[in-house]
């Protein structure tokens, strides 16, 4: 007698069916494990774009494909390979069939014609028709993770949609999407800077000002210009042209002349102190050229590494501005006249065969005489800031940037440890005797080899 | 054969069964499990060795097997001076009434359906080895002439395993000849109850005879008949294969402590047993919960351990049993 045809069909069916429904739970389960893990990775995400600056087509871009990349697992997580032995048996073991269904799956593929077999596989179709797999694979009821990762994506395209731009520079070049390169840097300052600022020029066009006084606050100014980002947010560039035009329509606004003008003309005045002047022109250079102030940052930044002791090993402190160089050289060169018991080391033009222009001295070559005074003051100036005598704004650009080592003494310590005692042989034991109970067992086993 | 037929085997099966034990058991008490093992080595053609300590009713569970079974019973019991002939038989010579002489065979009282080996480890390895041909080939050999056993033929051997001394410890040969090997344990103190109540007063429990050599050949048929799929074929087979140490099943005791694995035997009693145990379920299946159910007593006397493993005192159960939770059913 062989196997009925429909018995098989029911037996293969229905294995087929509760696979189907048990990888579908499982999928549906695991999705909403990492459901919400993921919504939390796509939020975090889409903060980051839209920090980074990254368009918004970009940003819902990557949220499509990570919907889609979800969706790809989780068809292939409940996709429905080929039924083996192994998942029948695993169905067997769920629906507690002891064993009846892996059995009759296994003889539903034979063809032999076995009473028994047939009676087997006939007897397991009736027991799967009536099973019903939503008894042993119910939905998987999981609200709270659905609520949460509902919630994130929701927050996540809120981030995208309405979160600002915060424009950064992405590998040296501004990323900013809006294009701020055309405005003067004077338009983007900040109100307060721009209120120092005019502050400070009115008192150097009253000649209210000592010269060391100005010059001090000019530098703070030019410290703090360098530091803002030529790029600036939006919002800023807004509230500048904002404070220009509200001063520009302000009758009371005193003069109207731009910044940049009025440092370029307070930079003109003839009686007032050579290096004022150079900052005054490069304010005023930086004011109507934001590009210049960049660059100026950048040279700053390379002054600072050198004053930290790296001058001639960067390529930063390479580059540093010649501005900045005939700038130390000046302030060096007054500072050098205004001390009556200082020295300044002078090439004479005698038996050493040198000019008698400032130099590092000696006659060994054809440059001999011929280093510019900033070279001059810049390497004093180092011997300044070694000789501990840092005056923030003279010989020290930034005090932070100096380098602060401390020195503290160890804690390490030992104690005296007592060698062991020699092994005294009379305190050992002899090894304990064989047990009775094993004897039998030792010499049966020898009896029996 | 069709398949309302089967199921009819199927439950003539289970009442038969059922009908045996529960027979035995009127008289056993305390021992469900080794009763049901032995009927079913009984049904599988196999043979028993009863391994437990004096007075746990060993000898009274196989007396009342036989009774219970309408089957001829004897009873040897191995002392070290027993030998073959006193278990096979021996030719005699005998007077024609015409003149003459000649050799008559006498039975030796292995030849019964029932045989009770008594302390079996008591004879020596000749005596015992007397058994080696009727357990395997159901028949016995006195000089030139083979003698074929009755069908059913069952040897139900018991041994003490305390007084090892003056005894002779089962040769592997034959130890794999017995189908299964079952411990009687002391009996809980509920059991002890009914068996002081049924033996102390003045009324004794008799049993009555079930079934016959006949029906029991029947049922061994009926056993033989389940399938059993591939699969549930060879967790059996891995099982067996788990207990050789060289075996890429081997479990760390086995691989350890085993010298030895289990021979081909023991996957054969394992699917017999199987089969009969899904048929006491009603199933006309083998399942791999069939296979595990008599794991132990199929498989324990067929280890043989090493050296390690007999100093160390090793008991065979719980490799079977590390086995048992390590070889994959699937």
């Amino acid at each position: 007698m062989a196997i009925d045809p429909s018995a098989r069909d029911v037996v293969r069916q229905r294995v087929t069916e509760g696979l189907a429904r048990r990888r579908a739970r499982r999928a549906v389960r695991e999705l909403a494990r990492i459901a919400p893990w993921a919504a939390a990775v796509v939020l975090v995400a889409a903060a980051l774009a839209r920090m980074l600056g990254w368009p918004i087509a970009a940003t819902w871009a990557g949220l499509a494909l990570a919907a889609v990349g979800v969706g790809v697992w989780f068809l292939w997580r409940r996709r429905a390979p080929a039924a083996t032995d192994v998942m029948a048996s695993s169905l067997d073991a769920d629906a507690g069939l002891r064993g009846e269904l892996r059995s009759a799956f296994w003889f539903a593929d034979q063809h032999d014609a076995d009473p028994w077999a047939a009676f087997h596989v006939g007897h397991a179709a009736e027991r799967l028709t009536v099973l019903q797999w939503s008894d042993f694979y119910p939905p998987v009821r999981a609200t709270r993770a659905w609520a949460i990762t509902a919630v994130l994506v929701a927050l996540a395209a809120i981030v995208t949609v309405r979160l600002p731009v915060r424009h950064a520079v992405v590998g040296g070049k501004p990323a900013a999407t809006v294009d701020t390169a055309d405005l003067p840097l004077e338009a983007m300052l900040p109100p307060d800077v721009r209120l120092r600022l005019e502050e400070l020029l009115k008192q150097i066009e009253a000649g209210k000002m000592k010269a060391a006084e100005a010059n001090a606050k000019l530098k703070d100014l030019q410290d703090l210009l360098s530091k803002i980002d030529p790029s600036l947010d939006p919002r800023l560039a807004e509230l500048a042209k904002r404070a220009q035009d509200a001063a520009a329509a302000d009758p009371k606004g005193g003069d109207k002349r731009s910044l940049a003008d009025r440092a370029k003309a307070a930079a003109a005045n003839a009686g007032m102190p050579e290096d004022m002047r150079e900052q005054l022109k490069e304010l005023a250079e930086k004011l109507s050229n934001p590009r210049v102030g960049e660059r100026q940052g950048e040279s700053q930044n390379a002054s600072a590494s050198s004053d930290a002791g790296q001058l001639g090993k960067s390529s930063e402190g390479a580059q540093a501005s010649d501005a900045s160089m005939a700038q130390a050289a000046l302030q060096l060169s007054r500072e050098a006249a205004s001390d009556p018991s200082g020295k300044m080391m002078l090439a004479g033009a005698g038996s050493m065969g040198g000019d008698s222009r400032a130099g590092a001295g000696g006659n060994s070559g054809a440059k001999t005489g011929n280093a510019a005074a900033s070279a001059i003051a810049q390497a004093l100036r180092q011997e300044l800031i070694e000789a501990s005598a840092d005056t923030l704004g003279q010989n020290v650009s930034n005090e932070d940037i100096r380098r602060k080592t401390e020195q503290s003494k160890s804690a390490l310590g030992f104690t005296h440890v007592v060698a062991p005692p020699a092994v005294d042989p009379s305190r050992t034991l002899p090894p304990p005797p064989v047990p009775d109970a094993r004897k039998p067992l030792v010499l049966q086993y020898f009896i029996r080899r | 054969m069709t398949p309302p037929t089967v199921a009819q085997n199927i439950d003539l099966f289970r009442e038969r069964f059922t009908r045996i034990t529960s027979e035995v058991g009127r008289f056993i008490v305390g021992h469900e499990e080794v009763v049901a093992a032995t009927v079913t080595s009984l049904l599988a053609g196999g043979h028993v060795l009863l391994e437990g300590i004096p007075g746990v009713g060993k000898t009274s569970l196989v007396h009342t097997l036989a009774n219970v079974l309408h089957l001829k019973f004897s009873r040897i019991q191995f002392t070290p001076d027993l030998m073959p002939a006193d278990i096979v038989g021996t030719n005699i010579v005998q007077e024609h009434s015409h003149g003459g002489m000649f050799f008559d065979f006498q039975q030796g009282p292995i030849f019964a359906n029932v045989v009770l080996a008594d302390e079996i480890n008591r004879a020596t390895p000749k005596t015992q080895s007397a058994l080696l041909e009727a357990m395997q080939e159901v028949s016995v050999t006195v000089g030139k002439q083979t003698y074929a056993l009755e069908q059913p033929f069952l040897v139900l051997a018991t041994q003490n395993p305390l007084e090892m001394e003056g005894t002779y410890p089962l040769p592997e040969a034959q130890l794999d000849r017995f189908f299964f090997k079952l411990k009687v344990m002391y009996p809980a103190e509920s059991a002890m109850h009914d068996i002081i109540e049924r033996t102390t007063q003045p009324s004794h429990v008799e049993v009555t005879r079930v079934m016959d050599g006949p029906e029991i050949l029947h049922m061994r048929e009926v056993s033989r008949s389940v399938p059993i799929a591939r699969p549930v074929q060879s967790y059996a087979i891995r099982l067996t294969l788990a207990s050789h140490p060289e075996s890429p099943y081997a479990t760390p005791l086995v691989k350890r402590y085993v010298r030895y694995g289990a021979s081909p035997r023991a996957a054969q009693a394992l699917v017999l047993a199987g089969k009969i145990h899904a048929l006491t379920r009603g199933q006309a299946f083998v399942s791999v919960e069939d296979i595990r159910a008599h794991a132990l007593s199929a498989l324990r006397h067929r280890l043989l351990l090493n050296f390690e493993g007999e100093a160390e005192q090793i008991n065979a159960d719980t490799i079977v049993q590390e086995m048992l939770t390590s070889v994959s059913t699937e």
